[in-house]
């Protein structure tokens, strides 16, 4: 039995010789409008000279394998192990992921005792996308974006978060070009350990706000 | 617009629901209409990020609250593609027939599934009166305020794109840091221009957006620009 994703690919390389004579293919894509016309839009932008196949499978592999939370959570580790760069990270975090060739218009947010970040976009789904991959559903869900920014306590507790009522929590709307980063509050008991070893404890929401740092994974 | 895309502060929309371990996509087409989304706007530039943000803020409220992320994306993509001549409704349809003859799936909420046009107005304006600006990045601009001073969010409801939510308008905060100038996403969308503009960060109390019930250590950041700030005069003048 073959994948959806192999199903899907074989209608598409099969298109153009196959669909005027061969009727035993399966009709995989029957069953969902959103892929069939997904499948539309990419056949007539292939056949209009506008992109490739292997343009579109690279991206979706880049989407997949080279970005995610491991891009960020080795920038922690790093900003934990090395006071100066923590503060040119703070300083222009632009300027600092730049060094580690990563690209962002960045802001990063330090948690402290008694201070808690936690970003959103209310207006639609502003992430950063070069340093964390794509957003997570829950991230871009209307439930999530209209609730964070009136009772952070709540959603936050709902992820498992519970803060002390005395913590100053700065919620970060963004709505414009620049791009936040939560910098987690390094857990007690790590002092020895490597970089690498740091970067797997953090996560992607600790970086969010959305969670804590803990020295347990 | 006030649009149903500006959802900060409403209630009715549920609890958080949190998938352990997601993948990046559900489904095979998620990911192959996010690559060609990128492709059409980086590589052949026949958008920009504020125009496709513009085509999902007139997505049918109904359909935009009722379907997935990515459902919403490829009627944005390809209302999009539609609208800069790419395609049309038949060349899709043709091809959607000849890669499934003789079936077809009904779209989901398909009475809704429209992105409509601007509404006109008599008295409303679609984009808001620009004060400020270049089209120069590079130029040296002095910015209207600065960090500490007290700025209101101005009350304003234009038909069009706008990147100042509902829930700080009319609301009085605090200018804490000056970011540089982007360019002014309301004028890119509607008048096709790259006006750049001070973007500064501006610190409210929670409880000066949602009232006493709110923790009164808890602030609420957010990048506004110029056009989107007016001097708090009353209390300056004090």
């Amino acid at each position: 039995m073959k994948s959806k994703e192999e199903l899907y690919r074989d209608n598409h390389i099969h298109d153009h010789d196959h669909h005027d004579h061969d009727h035993d293919h399966p009709h995989v894509l029957s069953d969902s409008f959103e892929e069939l016309r997904t499948m539309a839009i990419e056949s007539l932008l292939i056949e209009k000279g506008l992109v490739t196949m292997e343009e579109i499978d690279r991206l979706v592999r880049h989407y997949e394998q080279e970005v995610g939370p491991m891009l960020g959570a080795k920038i922690v580790a790093r900003a934990w192990k090395d006071p100066a760069f923590k503060q040119r990270l703070l300083q222009n975090g632009k300027e600092a992921v730049a060094e580690m060739e990563l690209q962002a218009e960045l802001v990063v947010l330090e948690n402290e005792p008694g201070i808690h970040n936690v970003v959103v976009c209310t207006l639609c789904s502003c992430y950063p996308r070069t340093l964390l991959g794509l957003p997570p559903t829950w991230y871009k869900s209307t439930a999530y974006r209209s609730r964070v920014v009136i009772d952070p306590r709540s959603v936050l507790k709902e992820f498992g978060l519970e803060l002390n009522e005395s913590v100053e929590i700065r919620v970060w709307d963004s709505n414009a070009e620049i791009r936040y980063l939560v910098l987690p509050e390094r857990p007690e008991g790590t002092e020895r350990m490597s970089e690498e070893e740091l970067a797997a404890l953090v996560s992607r929401d600790a970086m969010v706000g959305t969670a804590i740092v803990s020295a347990v994974v | 617009m006030n649009g149903i895309h500006d959802v900060g502060g409403m209630d009715g929309l549920g609890p958080v629901q949190y998938e352990e371990n997601e993948p990046v996509f559900h489904e095979p087409w998620e990911g192959r209409l996010t690559a060609m989304q990128t492709l059409m706007r980086s590589k052949h530039r026949l958008f920009h990020l504020d125009e496709t943000r513009y085509a999902i803020e007139r997505i049918d409220p109904v359909y935009y609250m009722g379907s997935s992320y990515y459902q919403i994306w490829l009627l944005r993509t390809e209302a999009l593609l539609k609208e800069r001549g790419v395609f049309t409704e038949e060349e899709l349809q043709g091809k959607m027939a000849q890669l499934s003859p003789g079936i077809s799936p009904a779209p989901h909420l398909g009475a809704f599934r429209k992105v409509k046009p601007p509404m006109s107005s008599a008295i409303r304006k679609v984009v808001l009166e620009t004060a400020a600006g270049t089209a120069e990045p590079s130029e040296a601009i002095v910015p209207k305020f600065s960090p500490g001073m007290s700025v209101r969010a101005k009350l304003m409801s234009p038909l069009g794109h706008t990147r100042i939510p509902r829930y700080v308008r009319d609301k009085v905060g605090v200018i804490e840091a000056i970011h540089g100038l982007f360019i002014l996403p309301d004028t890119k969308v509607h008048k096709g221009i790259d006006l750049y503009q001070t973007v500064y960060r501006v610190r409210f109390e929670a409880q000066d957006l949602w009232g006493e019930d709110a923790s009164p250590h808890d602030k609420l950041y957010i990048e506004l620009w110029e056009d989107y700030l007016e001097l708090e005069g009353v209390q300056d003048e004090k």
